[in-house]
């Protein structure tokens, strides 16, 4: 009867997350088929929604163009981008990962905000790139920039999984290549890129399933130029959702879940693929070992590209508030003003308050459901390989498909727009991950610790508390980061389950729960504009998260394998 | 002719050194010595794998020392194999050539001609993965022999071969430098298997060259006391205790022990019974000796035994 309380180990967590992930896929089907009239009550419309979309809706063909654009633009460049990249940092050394690896820690909402100061064509270094004749349109008011963005964000993930896909080539094949006379780039293309075929595939429907699923960008773009012009099935639906058109806004998600877990079913395939692409004619390519000093060109040129919007950002958050404003506009500002910071103090604070305590409460519970989940699922093959296949589809589809169904529970439950609606859901974006982080980190987990305890005569429950528990802190530690990051840096959850700022006059109800995500995008919007004090909050934003990074790095580069 | 002279290679807790290291033509050459011991590290700086911190490598006199891998003229099969998994048999041995540019005719005419040689001319549309451990071998040694290289370097080939076919594949190996007159340098921690296929053996300990010559001198009448002691079971005792005057100290094999007559009187601390021999410890003065006996000789532990040691196979240690 032992193995039974390990089923129960794994209850909790398996059983919160199948009843508030599949109810509101069934849920956004079912709303799928009616419209909300005027008076708030639903009305049966068949598959109305669909055919006004398809045939109608002035934006549809629009819409539908921008999410194709963006799903495909973003994982080409990513993936061409993070290959020589990838190579670069296998010749250079693991210890650059994590500079590139950067992006992905900071939190969305802030790096699209970065780049779009960054790009202002008025006072930001857009000026200076339009100036120059380097770039024609407005950058504003373009979809590349949402791809610019995308990239930065999703290339950093291409790279992870094209580095460990060329430090998975045995060593000996690599001498044995060298021994044969195959090396530079004769060699990446006879030997490394068929070897990691599964890897590039990985990385490319990855990258392309940011870009299908594109928001922040869109969100902070769409308040800097106007309605509609960025506009893709993700962010539409939520438009759709904020509006209150429930049906419409379930058909469109239904539709977006459709192709995500196609592309979700792609990225395990890919996992697991034993194909391999050979290219015709690679023995014409040159045979030359190529310098380190190329390599280090790549890496740097990743750097700059990491790290410019970042400095950008800082530099204007230190900016005197007059110099902010200035046409043409300062790269650097006279003199270090703290002004900008003293305002998003004073400002702030209850959105600061309301993210610490979400993402402190949401890491913590993650972090002990996703250990209770992950260990028998891997160690003792709970639920199986379609338990692990439906933890790998929650983690590849984005939490805006529960918005809808999630929305009218939180309502129904009397806590909208409190801290007690976050908690509630907040798990279901982070637990998938960090489930499949610990899932893997079991995978070289001795488990005659656990059989040595059992031995001992500890039961099931408490073998798994003494021993196993105590030996997993590296895994936890790791799974805990990114429940982290995921947590303070949401945007869409927030928006969709929160109206008003954290009432500070009454600090104990935590009601009032907008998140600092919340305040950068407010500050980012043609009302409220202040440049230098969503700089200044952005720089806050990322602080949280790098800490945490830093203090946790040495596990997390054990998980990439770059040391 | 291989030269190596004056070699060093360091690493954070070993540094090897080798003086100097001859390995004449069409030889089986067998590098020997302990795990830890550098014998591997040697090999991989003869293939170029390893970058040496001082000294050089010759090959028929050309200093290949700052040449890459593929410069050396020489081919390499790795303890795990290292093939290509994603090409068939043909392509893999094929590679070398294709990446010289070869005409297609040409390397198609040598591939099948080395396939032969190696009996795997009927695998070559497969893929490694579809192969038994034996085939992949037979792949690895043909597309490092295609390049027809001037030395053939071995990084323990017997090690992931079953034990069964071992003796076979041992065979195979030395028939095969036979037929193509190669030099093959060929590493190993075995003494057995270095003793029964190599022409000459290379013993390497912490670092240095302990020894080189052929297996029965190196067995019988070595200079080196760790080789004697690496190549077999042996008795190493003070001279004086066999009345051979001398500080030296001495060293015989069981086999040079005869049970049953004999100057000296010693007692049976224990019996081992190997099939075909026992090998008797007799307790001596306070030294233990190990002699080997047949294996229906019929003796006791604790029982008295006369024994004698023959003086012409002791070998003398300063």
């Amino acid at each position: 009867m032992r193995d039974k309380q390990l089923f129960f180990l794994a209850l909790p967590p398996l059983l919160y997350l199948f009843s508030l992930t599949l109810y509101p896929i069934l849920s956004n089907i079912f709303l799928s088929f009616f419209e909300r009239t005027y008076e708030g009550s639903l009305r049966w419309v068949g598959l109305g929604n669909y055919l006004w979309f398809f045939e109608k809706d002035p934006y549809g063909p629009l819409i539908l163009w921008n999410t194709v654009f963006y799903t495909v633009a973003t994982p080409v460049i990513a993936v061409l981008i993070a290959t020589p990249v990838a190579l670069a940092i296998k010749r250079l050394g693991g210890r650059w990962l994590i500079l590139v690896m950067l992006p992905a820690f900071i939190p969305p909402v802030t790096a699209a905000m970065a780049w779009y100061l960054m790009l202002n064509p008025l006072y930001g270094l857009g000026y200076y790139l339009m100036q120059s004749g380097l770039i024609k349109m407005n950058p504003l008011s373009t979809v590349w920039t949402v791809v610019l963005i995308d990239v930065w964000r999703a290339f950093p993930t291409a790279v992870l999984v094209i580095y460990s896909g060329l430090r998975s080539v045995p060593q000996t094949v690599d001498e044995a290549a060298m021994a044969d006379g195959v090396v530079g780039i004769r060699k990446f293309f006879a030997v490394d890129l068929p070897l990691i075929t599964p890897h590039i595939l990985t990385a490319f429907v990855l990258t392309a399933l940011t870009g299908f699923f594109t928001f922040d960008p869109i969100y902070i773009g769409t308040a800097q130029v106007g309605p509609r012009l960025l506009d893709n099935l993700a962010y539409y639906s939520f438009e759709k959702f904020a509006s209150g058109e429930f049906g419409y806004a379930a058909m469109l998600i239904v539709l977006m879940t459709a192709v995500g877990t196609a592309l979700s079913l792609i990225y395990m395939k890919a996992l697991t693929a034993r194909t391999f692409l050979k290219m015709p004619g690679v023995y014409r390519l040159p045979n030359r070992e190529a310098p380190a000093v190329l390599h280090a060109a790549v890496l740097a040129s990743a750097l700059f590209f990491v790290f410019t919007p970042l400095i950008w950002l800082f530099l204007v958050a230190v900016k005197p508030p007059s110099e902010i404003i200035n046409v043409p506009p300062a790269i650097l500002p006279s003199r270090l003003a703290l002004d900008n910071f003293i305002q998003v103090f004073t400002h702030g604070l209850p959105f600061f308050l309301m993210s610490i305590y979400i993402a402190a409460i949401n890491t913590t519970l993650t972090i002990f459901l996703a250990t209770l989940a992950a260990y028998p699922m891997r160690v003792h093959g709970v639920g199986g390989g379609y338990l692990v296949a439906y933890i790998l589809y929650l983690m590849t589809t984005p939490t805006l498909l529960y918005i809808v169904p999630l929305y009218l529970v939180v309502r129904e439950l009397h806590v909208y727009d409190t801290l007690f609606a976050l908690v509630l859901t907040y798990p279901i974006m982070t637990l998938p991950y960090s489930i499949w982080i610990l899932y893997n980190f079991y995978a070289n987990f001795n488990r005659q610790v656990e059989e040595a305890a059992l031995a001992d005569g500890l039961s099931r429950v408490k073998a798994f508390a003494k021993a196993v528990l105590p030996l997993s802190r590296g895994g936890m530690s790791v799974a805990g980061l990114y429940a982290f990051l995921f947590s303070w840096g949401a945007l869409v959850f927030p928006l969709a389950f929160t109206s008003t700022p954290y009432n500070l006059s009454n600090p104990l109800s935590f009601s009032g729960a907008q998140t600092f995500s919340i305040y950068i995008a407010m500050l980012m919007s043609p009302v409220t504009l202040s440049y230098g004090e969503v700089a200044a909050a952005g720089i806050v934003s990322i602080l949280p998260p790098l800490i945490y990074l830093i203090a946790v790095r040495k596990n997390l580069e054990k998980v990439w394998g770059a040391r | 002719m291989l030269l190596v002279k004056g070699l060093r290679k360091s690493f954070k807790t070993f540094t090897l050194s080798i003086d100097e290291l001859v390995i004449p033509d069409n030889t089986y050459v067998v590098l020997l010595g302990p795990s830890g011991s550098g014998k591997t590290t040697l090999l991989r700086l003869i293939a170029g794998l390893e970058k040496p911190d001082a000294g050089s490598i010759y090959i028929d006199g050309r200093d290949v020392t700052r040449l890459p891998v593929w410069k050396r003229d020489i081919g390499i099969v790795f303890q795990n194999y290292a093939l290509y998994p994603h090409l068939t048999v043909f392509d893999n041995i094929a590679m070398p050539l294709k990446n010289k540019k070869m005409p297609m005719a040409e390397v198609k005419r040598r591939v099948v001609k080395m396939a032969e040689i190696l009996g795997i001319a009927d695998q070559l549309e497969k893929y490694p993965h579809q192969l038994s451990g034996g085939q992949q071998q037979r792949v690895a040694l043909a597309r490092a022999l295609v390049k027809e290289p001037k030395v053939l370097l071995l990084d323990e080939p017997l090690s992931n071969i079953d034990a069964r076919l071992r003796l076979e594949v041992r065979g195979f190996l030395k028939d095969l430098q036979r037929r193509l007159g190669t030099t093959v340098i060929h590493v190993t921690h075995d003494q057995e298997e270095a003793m029964a296929i190599g022409d000459l053996l290379v013993v390497i300990n912490n670092g240095r060259v302990e020894e080189v010559g052929p297996p029965s001198q190196l067995y019988t009448s070595p200079r080196s006391l760790f080789v004697f002691n690496f190549l077999g079971l042996s008795n190493v005792v003070p001279a004086k205790l066999l009345g051979l005057g001398g500080e030296e100290r001495v060293g015989f094999r069981p086999e040079h022990v005869a049970l049953g007559n004999g100057p000296y009187v010693g007692r049976v601390a224990r019996v081992e019974y190997l099939g075909a021999y026992k090998i008797v410890e007799v307790e001596y003065e306070g030294q233990f000796i190990k002699a080997r006996a047949p294996p229906d000789f019929n003796i006791a532990e604790g029982q008295e035994v006369r024994f004698d040691v023959k003086k012409d196979k002791v070998v003398k240690f300063a």
